[in-house]
């Protein structure tokens, strides 16, 4: 009983967070900082800190990485389980009521222009993530190289995207060991 | 559907660096499997943008609702979310461990800027489609037949916005720009500009 108790607290604490959080990722961080050190004390400040870099070293959402990893401290694979769930619930039945009403709707003219603002304003949003994830990960010569190499094999379909990160991670590994035996 | 789940698994196995790195992955796989067109996925990327809740995952449920109904949007959601639930879980376990290990940090250096190379073509990719309607991608010889200037002009104006305006010290919600684009998409379109 009690610990069905802890799962039904972890699951409606991040129902709050996920269902009314725009922007995702960063935007998320604080939010479950205070939750989880201030209000729960599910974590320490200190504790908090190894589970963000945990949650950005691993694919996949920031905010729902550290979610997992929280529920995980808290309650073993249920809470994982339970905490994960939270994040996505109610964004899902959000955009599943929206894409009911899209498909009426996405015929009319206005729609329409309004979507072709929209393409050239995605375009634009997708350009500036990049330049800033430029920052954080293109931080030596091997890096650009990456970078570069990654931009043309896509560009130019010389290779489907998830074999080109794969080598992209086998060429780092092996210049990784051959770097500190040297 | 079996399809729909392992290609979101696949994708969110693959997805570092938050949601815009999963934008060229799950455009990849709707195209690879001729389920949507890059104009109708840029349509949803803008609209799950606006909703709560991460956009990768977000844009997953669409996806699959638009390609399978409600259980698909289910199994793409939960195929997205499904690798980085169990990682995270080992990972959790062995928090100290992680940190420390030579293979891992070694592939992270590596995928990270892949990753942002991935983004770069992705933006290029839809930038081309949208300046250049009539061309298809790298068909330089085309490019004459039709330049949309709205798109360049709009495209030009968002990015400045994102990169140069602060409110509040803060970088603008991207959710403003799209909203901001879409009014004036309506405008100059009533104005018979596009």
């Amino acid at each position: 009983m009690e610990k069905i108790k802890v799962l039904w607290t972890l699951y409606h604490t991040f129902v709050k967070i996920g269902g009314f959080t725009v922007g995702g990722g960063y935007a998320m961080i604080p939010i479950i900082q205070r939750e989880t050190v201030d209000t729960h004390k599910w974590a320490t400040e200190e504790e908090m800190t190894d589970i963000i870099t945990l949650a950005q070293s691993m694919p996949g959402i920031l905010g729902i990485n550290a979610a997992t990893s929280i529920g995980t401290k808290v309650a073993g694979i249920p809470g994982a389980v339970a905490c994960t769930m939270g994040m996505v619930s109610l964004p899902i039945i959000f955009v599943l009521i929206v894409s009911a009403v899209f498909e009426q709707f996405k015929d009319l003219t206005a729609v329409q222009y309004a979507f072709a603002g929209i393409r050239a304003a995605v375009a634009a949003l997708i350009l500036h993530a990049v330049i800033r994830l430029l920052k954080p990960t293109v931080k030596d010569f091997f890096q650009l190289i990456i970078f570069v190499a990654a931009f043309f094999l896509v560009v130019l379909s010389v290779l489907p995207m998830q074999y080109v990160l794969l080598i992209c991670a086998f060429a780092a590994i092996i210049l990784s060991i051959f770097r500190r035996t040297a | 559907m079996i399809s729909l789940f392992t290609m979101f698994f696949r994708i969110g196995l693959f997805t570092f660096g938050g949601g815009y790195a999963a934008y060229p992955l799950i455009l990849d796989g709707l195209l690879t499997r001729g389920w949507m067109s890059e104009a109708q996925f840029a349509d949803i990327w803008g609209v799950c943008n606006m909703l709560p809740g991460a956009v990768a995952v977000n844009t997953a449920a669409f996806v699959g609702y638009r390609t399978h109904g409600v259980s698909g949007a289910l199994a793409a959601a939960f195929g997205a979310i499904l690798p980085s639930l169990s990682l995270v879980i080992i990972a959790t376990y062995f928090i100290a461990r992680v940190n420390k290990s030579r293979i891992l940090k070694g592939a992270f250096y590596g995928l990270r800027p892949a990753a942002s190379g991935l983004i770069m073509a992705a933006a290029f990719r839809m930038a081309w489609a949208t300046f250049f309607p009539k061309a298809g991608l790298l068909e330089f010889a085309k490019i004459a037949d039709g330049v949309s200037i709205f798109a360049v002009a709009l495209f030009a104006a968002a990015f400045l916005v994102m990169l140069k305006v602060k409110i509040k010290n803060k970088p603008v919600n991207p959710i403003l720009v799209i909203i901001g684009a879409a009014a004036t998409g309506i405008v100059c379109g009533s104005a018979g500009l596009l």
